[in-house]
């Protein structure tokens, strides 16, 4: 038979001294050259963890040491050995005790009576690998568990049919000013002012009734201390421990909205001033020049060009007048986005300033 | 029975404008004196207690007046019988697409001129269909 090349580093943590030549020669029937660390009692098996850390890569574990044992020994150990699975190692009189050990933490258990090289060896192998699995697993779900917490978007999770929240994340706290456990007291209702929940109730009716899964809602929300805002909310259908419920990114558009506003009243203004200056102006205009064709065409006496030359007069003042008016309504509207006594059109400016930000 | 001839009409606000007007008129060899208004009403009161003063009236008339405005006076003209002897042209300082597409909605209208009209512009009006029996 042909042996395992690979260098396992075990720890083997067991007082009894012919257990452990037994443990030993086992191993050394399968595997070439495994490097083994003995451990006679739970404070040498914790020194050696501590020296040698993570490159331990199993841990076989006895039940009853001198200075530890039991259920303590057990969740000790588990403990210390945070990257390594603990295989625990029991006799016939501890054996139910060994079905406890894997709800502690233990990877699995082998009774030492029933043991042999092909087990001991098979067991190092395979816990090892889930142990390598099961990592593998925790990692993948903290990384999501993050996308979710630490989005810097205000999301939470509720429950369809009760409204209650169910999870929500640090940004949905620090926006709408309540606690995590504050929220997880609250329906999605306690967000809306109340005239707005006749409307929210039909919106969710719509979607469960045609099992909507994507969608986008701009409703206003109540902060805590009752300030509303104006939000975009998308959301998605989401299945969150068993139950059928929604997953929602807040986008609090607020600012955005008062924006599009300001300019959309400034287009206004714009255009106004831009008829007036192609309507009122061309008047005084269309006369200069007709007053102008006269001088140049026509047979005028000396008291008629008198009056004509009034005339272009007049019609240069009107027209002087109207180019002020057109310069003054532009320079109210440099006015409004300046920064002023205004507080609404501060916040203008300051956006304006600090150019764009990246939409979520 | 209505007398022969034509009667020229200049309706609108501006005292400058009708100065010009009646001058490139005379110029234009179209009419010698026209009659003027500042504003619509006394306009209509004429056309209402003298339809027979001409076989065929041409109206230029202002479409930006106040109280009473070009398309005041052009609803009210196409009540009245008289309508058929009647050209209008309307005058406007800024032409309005909008504008254009309303003025094109009336019979009576029969073009759409741009201030300043010049002498070239009246001189070709005698050519038209309608007024060239005048001339």
């Amino acid at each position: 038979m042909k042996l395992d090349q690979i260098p396992y580093i075990i720890l083997v943590i067991e007082d009894n001294p012919g257990d452990f030549v037994l443990i030993e020669d086992y191993l050394l029937g399968h595997i070439a050259s495994p490097e083994i660390l003995h451990a006679c009692s739970f404070n040498e098996a914790r020194d050696i963890l501590n020296e040698h850390g993570d490159r331990i890569q199993t841990i076989f574990l006895d039940l009853t040491l001198p200075d530890k044992s039991g259920e303590d020994l057990i969740t000790e150990v588990v403990r210390m050995a945070r990257k390594q699975p603990v295989i625990v190692l029991t006799g016939y009189t501890d054996a139910s005790f060994a079905i406890k050990s894997l709800t502690l933490g233990a990877s699995d258990y082998l009774l030492k009576d029933e043991m042999n090289a092909i087990t001991l060896y098979k067991s190092l192998i395979y816990n090892m690998e889930r142990k390598k699995s099961l990592m593998r697993l925790q990692e993948s779900e903290q990384r999501y568990s993050d996308l979710f917490h630490l989005s810097p978007q205000p999301m939470w999770v509720y429950d369809t049919e009760s409204l209650r929240f169910m999870d929500v994340n640090q940004a949905a706290e620090r926006h709408y000013g309540y606690t995590a456990a504050e929220f997880s007291e609250m329906t999605i209702d306690d967000i809306r002012p109340a005239m707005h929940l006749k409307e929210l109730h039909k919106l969710i009716r719509h979607i469960r009734k045609n099992n909507i899964d994507f969608s986008k809602v701009v409703s206003t929300h109540r902060k805590k201390d009752g300030t509303e805002i104006t939000v975009e909310a998308l959301t998605n259908r989401i299945e969150f421990k068993g139950i059928e419920a929604r997953i929602v990114l807040a986008n609090d558009i607020t600012e955005k909205i008062e924006y599009i506003k300001a300019i959309e009243e400034q287009n206004k203004k714009l255009r106004e001033i831009a008829w007036v200056q192609s309507h009122v102006v061309r008047a005084p205009l269309a006369r200069i020049m007709g007053l102008v064709s006269l001088i140049q065409d026509e047979a005028i006496g000396k008291d008629e060009l008198g009056v004509i030359l009034l005339y272009l007069k007049e019609s240069a003042h009107e027209m002087d007048e109207i180019v002020k008016d057109i310069v003054n309504k532009s320079h109210e509207l440099d006015f409004n986005t300046d920064e002023t006594d205004n507080p609404q059109s501060r916040t203008v400016s300051a956006d304006a300033q600090k150019g764009d930000t990246p939409d979520a | 029975m209505p007398e022969k001839g034509l009667k020229t009409m200049i309706v609108d606000d501006d005292h400058m404008f009708i100065f010009i007007a009646k001058k490139m008129l005379e110029s234009a060899e179209f009419v010698k004196d026209p009659l003027t208004y500042a504003n619509g009403k006394t306009a209509l009161e004429y056309l209402e207690q003298n339809p027979d003063d001409a076989e065929h009236f041409v109206i230029f008339l202002d479409i930006n007046m106040p109280v009473f405005s070009g398309w005041d006076f052009l609803d009210r003209v196409c009540e009245m019988p008289l309508k058929d002897r009647i050209s209008v042209f309307m005058v406007t300082s800024s032409v309005n697409v909008s504008d254009k597409r309303r003025a094109a909605t009336y019979p009576v209208m029969k073009a759409f001129l741009e201030k300043p009209v010049g002498k070239e512009k009246y001189a070709s009006l005698k050519e038209m269909e309608e007024l060239r029996r005048f001339f």
